[in-house]
């Protein structure tokens, strides 16, 4: 499902080129699980961003279902991502103007599919949001905000489901309940699901935990400088 | 979720901003719309009433003061033309219609017209003669009218033998002056003391069939009545929506005998008054074989006449008006301006607040030119909005004028938004998007990725 070889991810700075990623490989099987761990700036969201194809490699090929994002266009990627990929945000991003079950459609709305009100329902009755479809995110709790971001993530039945640490803004409780949904529901429908999270305890529930510091040779590369400092 | 609909919900989202660019982009459209649609529809009105009469003859001086107040009895008459000048005219080849008016009274400010049974023989654009809602004309031909006239002279000659004499006696005797019967009491006996009133008149004064009026002379002050020439209403005409509905007919051998308006009644305002003449003669030439043409030219040679061209003095007066009206509109036009700059900026001051909304669509598969439009699609609806709203609003305007032209004039208006404002709404729209496009390229630009880790 998806295929990094020597992809390197370098951002423009007064400094001149910055790389932030340098990956040499990197494979997930379709239908696999996988969490991404790492600390802060260890370049998780920039890979969750590569796979969705939203910022596109410097260098490498990013092979995301049998397509190289690296070789496409942006407008291409756009469809790609409009298609195949479902994105949830660690502080959601739902849209204040429009309700829970308008948030779920804009998930599958530049598809250029046929959006159907009631697939959206459905959807969130099956979070057991079926009560609260028209209220706006503004009247919703945190947890059932994270149920229309999983919901938004979910609808249109993409093949890959990107996370970034869709729990980080949940107590406890709550976050196990959105992940235990987020796992269950992608198994059901057979999407593949990696998911970005510096909680390693939640990275023990995927199929496969990956750690940024054992593929990101950018940052075994900074601890080399910095062990050299010291 | 379509294009339009996410436009839709934008919109809603921050509806004070959108509900007061839309009412400014409104009020310059609807200014803009009502000053051309007014201007419009009180040309045509005016033409079309203008078109009740190709000739009017009457005192020399301003054609276009004779056609307002002959026609649109606006202002006060500034002279009479001779009674033979009247027969004259009448006897012209061409002339296919002609009455005669003398004017000078007026009852609650409507005008009293003195004329001839012919008056309702007038043939008004796409309606023909006038239909009468109650009652019926009098009768009082032109032929009539001569024998009463022939009266009239006659009168005031043996008043002026009489009154020689009694300069020369130097008394100053209270007799009949020789006559059999006064004026009045020739009319009376006649029955010349009946009226015709237009529906205006009808309805503003609540004249009908049956009822008694005094007229009172002067039509700009409403000064003194008449008591002894108490006039009844015979007739009311149908709504015609020309002048004819703000008048009330007499016969003219009616006006003539009123006291007041024998031969010593010098003109107030001035010019050359035969008492015993008529104001003007409203008349239709035959335009075919240079009648019209010829006549025209013919009575405006006399040195005591002028012919007048209705249509030609209103064309003239709407092109003096027609400069104020592109002023005018030049100015709406750049209200409209300042609105859809006001759009702009609107928007603008938006835009670093949606970067986040921006990215999270970016990231859910829209594309940027998606985003552009998204943008575009607001200022765009904004200002279509409002120019629909402003044409909804001109019309209204413009029907409100219209009420006051016709309380003023008799004339009905018709100004609803017309093919030009629909181009206006158009160019509006498109100006409107072409605003858009300055936040839109802001909005177009959004690095989703950036906008997104920097709002976590």
């Amino acid at each position: 499902m998806i295929h990094l070889e020597n992809v390197v991810k370098s951002f423009r700075s007064e400094a001149g080129e910055t790389p932030v990623l340098q990956i040499p490989t990197f494979l997930v099987n379709a239908g696999e699980r996988v969490a991404l761990v790492g600390t802060s700036g260890s370049g998780k969201t920039t890979l969750l961003n590569l796979l969705s194809g939203l910022v596109r490699a410097s260098s490498g090929q990013v092979q995301v279902d049998g397509r190289d994002l690296s070789q496409l266009s942006e407008g291409a990627r756009d469809r790609f991502r409009a298609a195949s990929v479902g994105y949830m945000f660690q502080s959601f991003h739902l849209l204040d103007g429009f309700s829970a079950v308008e948030n779920v459609e804009l998930g599958e709305s530049f598809a250029g599919r046929k959006v159907h009100r009631g697939e959206a329902q459905a959807l969130l009755e099956s979070l057991e949001l079926g009560h609260r479809v028209n209220y706006k995110p503004s009247e919703l709790s945190i947890g059932q905000q994270a149920r229309v971001a999983l919901a938004r993530a979910l609808a249109g039945q993409p093949k890959l489901i990107l996370a970034d640490e869709p729990t980080g803004a949940l107590d406890g409780e709550t976050a196990d309940t959105i992940l235990e949904l987020l796992l269950t529901r992608v198994k059901k429908e057979g999407a593949t699901l990696v998911v970005a999270t510096h909680d390693p305890g939640i990275a023990a529930r995927f199929d496969r935990t990956v750690n940024l510091a054992d593929i990101n040779e950018v940052l075994a590369a900074r601890a080399q400088a910095s062990g050299a400092k010291s | 979720m379509k294009l339009h609909q996410l436009v839709g919900r934008n919109l809603r989202r921050r509806p004070l901003a959108s509900v007061l660019t839309t009412l400014s982009v409104a009020l310059g459209v609807a200014l803009f719309s009502a000053i051309g649609s007014l201007r419009q529809a009180s040309e045509n009105a005016f033409q079309r009433s203008a078109g009740m009469s190709n000739l009017i003859v009457g005192a020399k001086g301003s054609p276009l003061e004779l056609t307002l107040n002959s026609l649109y009895h606006m202002g006060v008459s500034s002279g009479n033309i001779s009674y033979e000048a009247y027969r004259e005219f009448r006897d012209t080849p061409g002339v296919q219609w002609c009455a005669p008016t003398v004017v000078g009274d007026a009852y609650r400010g409507f005008r009293i017209v003195g004329t001839t049974d012919e008056m309702f023989a007038v043939k008004v654009p796409d309606l023909g003669t006038p239909e009468f809602s109650a009652g019926e004309a009098w009768k009082h031909s032109p032929a009539d009218l001569d024998a009463f006239h022939a009266e009239v002279v006659e009168h005031a000659a043996m008043d002026a033998a009489a009154h020689a004499e009694d300069e020369h006696d130097h008394a100053d005797h209270d007799h009949d002056h020789g006559h059999d019967h006064t004026l009045e009491e020739l009319a009376d006996e006649l029955g010349l003391f009946v009226a015709v009133v237009g529906a205006t008149v009808a309805e503003e004064t609540g004249l009908k069939v049956g009822s008694s009026f005094v007229p009172a002379h002067d039509v700009m002050t409403g000064g003194g009545a008449h008591e002894d020439a108490p006039t009844r209403v015979v007739g009311v005409l149908a709504p015609t929506g020309t002048p004819i509905d703000r008048a009330i007919y007499i016969p003219a051998g009616a006006f003539y005998a009123i006291a007041g308006h024998q031969a010593e009644q010098e003109s107030a305002f001035g010019g050359t008054r035969d008492p015993h003449g008529v104001s003007a003669v409203l008349a239709y030439v035959t335009p075919s074989g240079g009648y019209h043409l010829r006549t025209r030219y013919a009575w405006n040679d006399r040195l005591d006449v002028q012919a007048a061209w209705p249509v030609m003095e209103v064309r003239k007066l709407f092109a003096v008006v027609g400069n104020i009206d592109a002023a005018l509109r030049i100015i709406a036009a750049l209200v409209v301006v300042v609105a859809l700059v006001g759009v702009l900026v609107a928007l603008s001051n938006t835009m670093a607040a949606r970067q986040r909304e921006f990215a999270v669509l970016r990231a859910l598969g829209a594309r940027r030119r998606t985003i552009l439009a998204l943008v575009v699609g607001e200022s765009a609806a904004i200002s279509l909005f409002g120019g629909i709203l402003g044409l909804g609003l001109a019309a209204i305007g413009a029907w409100l004028a219209a009420s006051r032209v016709r309380a003023e004039t008799g004339v009905s208006l018709t100004a609803m938004p017309g093919l030009t404002d629909l181009w206006f709404l158009f160019a509006v729209t498109a100006v409107g998007a072409l605003a858009g496009l300055v936040p839109a390229w802001r909005a177009y630009r959004t690095e989703a990725a950036r906008a997104l880790s920097s709002s976590l």
